[in-house]
């Protein structure tokens, strides 16, 4: 392996790792908000990726004349409607569920997640999807790596949303709502915040996350498949629990870990144990680290 | 959501004692009756679709230990179900071992497999606990997919010589059901023991709350890692005979679809319902091998939609566990009747 190679892969787990971290972004502040898994998140992640693909079919002509323009829409349409998606779901499977026992939401998004799962399998069939090529691909050479144009831009914008969601947290009104809801929902709720508001609002900007995850994922390998919610909805749990699940921030660190560390899992093995690496980080954190790496410690040991 | 509460378990007048009698008549009746279909329905469809409805009502019957009496979401069961398969193919295809030797071997190997992954994973909270099972599903997955000294890769294992008993080979599905049937009964009886055990009472305890519990003096871990390592031994034992009943073992059967579909069926025939859960094994197959012939992949979307529906509207599942006393060792031990009929206990609040 020459140092060329590690620096390749590090730049590629850097720009993965930044998808990574928005759909994490979803994981991190639902939990941290009413500490559920939510595991339909995987499924939006896919079902934005899926809305994306059906966008840049009707734009058509329009994308590749100005591709960056489609983009745009295609990013800002899938985040809305995914975060429509995200709320018939938070209406619908969770927030009667709000007072049940601790396993019945947990099952209830389990059954969401493959429900969308399984919706889009029969309408686009098995077979992957092309996503178009919407942008040059003519790869630039900084010094010994090589980077993508497309690349390079998917991990700004990724980066900058999680930045802006960082911001949006801790400065605004609804950031601080959602913070003291965390503190405690009771209390929140006395201080006359309309926390179901806010929860379900909280859903639909994971969701929209999502969706610009999938997007921007499509336009990076440039093919969809319809169980990619299942693996990557995971990895992106991976990353939310290894930044510290409940914390903003940490889903980038935690994102950017991940895409870095299954990236150089490449050079080492075979191509499919990246799959084994991820769920060897997951369980050794689970174990050894349940907080994360910027976590307080919440988790509780029985 | 007001009208459809109708679909919930409400109060019905208690029947009589003679109509009591003849419903567990005719139950008793239909049981036997369904059990021994495919001896008179004949062919060999038949006999393998009941199969499958059994070892399905195993998974259900195993899995409910998990989930139904501890309360553990464990989304990576299907882990040790490939495990039996796995340790009865090896055994069959390298050492010549017949199905029979094998299968305590494989009950052996998934016990000690879950106890070192229940171990460190039983530690973490609740709904990590899932996240954790999950993981080691998919490990588990890939090893099969990858292993392939061990497990033949993705064409898997095949051409073990045929298993026999007394010198009668087994061939068709119709040799293998009656062991089939033998393994549910025996899972059936032995949970329904363990639950009331005292280890099942513990079960209860932690599943109601976990912090008193653990008040009470109960070792929480011990407890859940009893609960996971009963349950898993059931799948080593299906996963076995699934594996000589196919004659062919191979990594498609484990995926994490596989897995879910294991918590549907204890979802939706009623968690901690042994009765419920084998009517979900059922159901399950019903719906995965004679709908999916007319519906193709959309099996997934109505099976999803239907867990979700009974987990919204009907959380005790379709056929829902209700205790009942035992008046005669209530008596034995000098305990006042319990005040409320049993059928008057509901788990919906």
């Amino acid at each position: 392996m020459s140092l060329q190679e590690l620096l390749q892969q590090i730049v590629n787990g850097l720009v993965v790792g930044s998808v990574y971290g928005l759909v994490a972004l979803g994981y991190t502040m639902v939990y941290g908000i009413v500490r559920l898994i939510n595991f339909a998140q995987g499924a939006l992640f896919e079902a934005g990726a899926y809305l994306g693909v059906a966008i840049f079919g009707l734009l058509g002509a329009f994308a590749t004349h100005q591709p960056l323009v489609g983009l745009l829409i295609a990013l800002v349409l899938s985040a809305l409607l995914t975060g429509g998606l995200a709320y018939v779901v938070e209406r619908v499977a969770y927030r009667p569920l709000r007072n049940a026992p601790p396993l019945a939401p947990l099952v209830s998004s389990l059954a969401t997640f493959f429900l969308i799962i399984s919706i889009i399998q029969v309408i686009t069939g098995a077979q992957p999807l092309n996503y178009p090529q919407v942008l040059s691909v003519t790869p630039w050479t900084i010094g010994p790596v090589t980077l993508a144009p497309t690349s390079l831009l998917i991990a700004v914008v990724a980066i900058l949303l999680m930045g802006g969601i960082h911001f949006y947290v801790q400065r605004t009104k609804m950031g601080k709502a959602m913070r003291a809801i965390a503190v405690n929902r009771n209390a929140a709720a006395l201080m006359g915040i309309n926390t179901t508001w806010v929860v379900t609002f909280t859903f639909m900007l994971g969701g929209a996350m999502a969706a610009v995850a999938g997007v921007l994922f499509g336009v990076e390998y440039g093919s969809v498949t319809y169980n990619m919610g299942e693996f990557y909805g995971l990895v992106a749990f991976t990353a939310a629990v290894l930044g510290g699940i409940g914390n903003v921030p940490g889903a980038l660190v935690g994102g950017l870990t991940v895409g870095v560390l299954s990236s150089f899992a490449t050079i080492f093995l075979p191509n499919q144990w990246q799959e084994a690496i991820v769920f060897a980080i997951l369980i050794l954190v689970l174990a050894l680290r349940p907080q994360g790496i910027l976590g307080e410690r919440v988790a509780e040991r029985a | 959501m007001r009208a459809l509460t109708l679909l919930r378990a409400t109060r019905r007048p208690v029947p009589s004692a003679n109509t009591k009698r003849a419903l567990r008549v005719a139950l008793v009746l239909g049981t036997l009756g369904f059990a021994s279909a495919p001896y008179w329905l004949g062919g060999s469809y038949f006999p393998d679709i009941w199969i499958d409805m059994g070892l399905w009502a195993v998974i259900g019957v195993g899995l409910n230990v998990v989930i139904g009496f501890a309360g553990l979401l464990d989304l990576g069961y299907m882990a040790f179900y490939a495990i039996g398969g796995y340790v009865f193919a090896n055994a069959a295809l390298y050492h010549g071992f017949n199905l029979w030797e094998t299968l305590p071997v494989g009950a052996v190997i998934a016990l000690v497999s879950s106890a070192i992954i229940g171990f460190p994973t039983l530690r973490v909270r609740g709904d990590y606990l899932a996240i954790m099972t999950l993981g080691f599903g998919g490990i588990v997955y890939f090893a099969a997919q990858n292993l392939t000294a061990l497990t033949g890769g993705v064409n898997g294992l095949y051409g073990w010589k045929t298993p026999s008993l007394l010198g009668h080979p087994f061939i068709t599905p119709l040799d293998f059901y009656p062991f089939v049937l033998a393994l549910l009964v025996l899972a059936a009886l032995v949970t329904m023991h363990l639950r009331t055990s005292r280890i099942g009472r513990a079960w209860t305890c932690i599943k109601d709350d976990e912090i008193a519990a653990a008040a009470s003096g109960i070792a929480i871990v011990r407890y859940k890692l009893y609960a996971y390592m009963l349950g898993s031994v059931w799948a080593g034992l299906a996963g076995a005979l699934f594996a000589a009943k196919e004659a062919l073992i191979s990594p498609e059967s484990f995926t994490f679809d596989a897995s879910f579909f294991a918590v549907a069926i204890v979802v939706l025939g009623g968690m901690g319902s042994i009765s419920g859960v084998i009517v979900g094994g059922i159901f399950y197959v019903v719906i995965a091998e004679w709908l999916s012939a007319y519906t193709g992949t959309l099996s997934g979307v109505i099976f999803a939609a239907l867990l979700l529906l009974v987990v919204l509207l009907r959380p005790q599942g379709l056929i829902p566990y209700r205790p009942t006393f035992d008046r005669r060792r209530l008596r034995r031990y000098g305990l006042p009747e319990p005040p409320v009929a049993a059928d008057d206990y509901r788990l919906d609040p």
